[in-house]
């Protein structure tokens, strides 16, 4: 029996892999709102992952660098609620944006990631999405 | 989406990529059926409400692991 190649198989993987790589938004969902809810999603990824440095390494950071991820620490929690109260609001309608609230979550995980980075924990290299987030 | 569809969208799927395993030749007439059908299948949508409680659950979980300082050893 004949067999052939199978390189339009290989080729069809690899066109699957491409095209379910860049999702979009389905009609009826609100950009605005899945986005937010991707990065809140994502923002306790990139917490979790710091706070797992932190912990692991308290004993030998330096005390400028232990201080920054104690801000990130104490400030993570509130400013993740306040993001998730504006995204509330703005999806029944109550508000028009979400305020500073995400730009605020955004600068804490990005200044730990910063601190972090000096340090030996690459973010970026970890999560490689994060650059155009952070 | 509604689930049902998503079940029979990734039926149909699955049954296409079957079949051009089965028959690699059929992969150019397969491969439009699938470039149509994957992004659909891919799009992302809202949270539902049990997700979302899901989400502020597993936070808040994570968040209670790290709620004292560390030890400093």
């Amino acid at each position: 029996m004949k067999r052939t190649t199978p390189i339009g198989v290989l080729l069809l993987l690899a066109l699957l892999v491409s095209v379910s790589g860049c999702a979009s938004v389905a009609p009826g969902n609100d950009p605005v709102v899945v986005n937010a809810q991707k990065g809140l999603a994502a923002a306790d990824q990139v917490y979790d992952a710091l706070m797992k440095f932190y912990f692991a390494n308290s004993a030998t950071l330096p005390v400028n660098v232990k201080g920054a991820l104690e801000r990130v620490r104490t400030g993570y929690d509130p400013a993740y609620k306040a993001a998730q109260s504006a995204l509330s609001l703005y999806q029944s309608g109550k508000a028009k944006d979400f305020g500073d609230t995400f730009a605020n979550l955004r600068h804490l995980l990005s200044d730990g990631a910063a601190v972090a980075k000096a340090f030996g924990l690459d973010l970026f290299g970890k999560f490689p999405w994060l650059a155009g987030v952070l | 989406m509604s689930p049902l569809l998503v079940w029979a969208l990734t039926s149909v799927v699955d049954i296409l990529l079957k079949y051009v395993l089965k028959k690699p030749e059929m992969a150019d007439m397969v491969a439009p059926l699938l470039a149509k059908l994957v992004p659909v299948l891919s799009r992302a949508t809202e949270e539902t409400p049990e997700e979302t409680a899901k989400r502020l659950s597993d936070h808040d979980a994570m968040v209670a692991k790290y709620a004292q300082p560390p030890v400093a050893g």
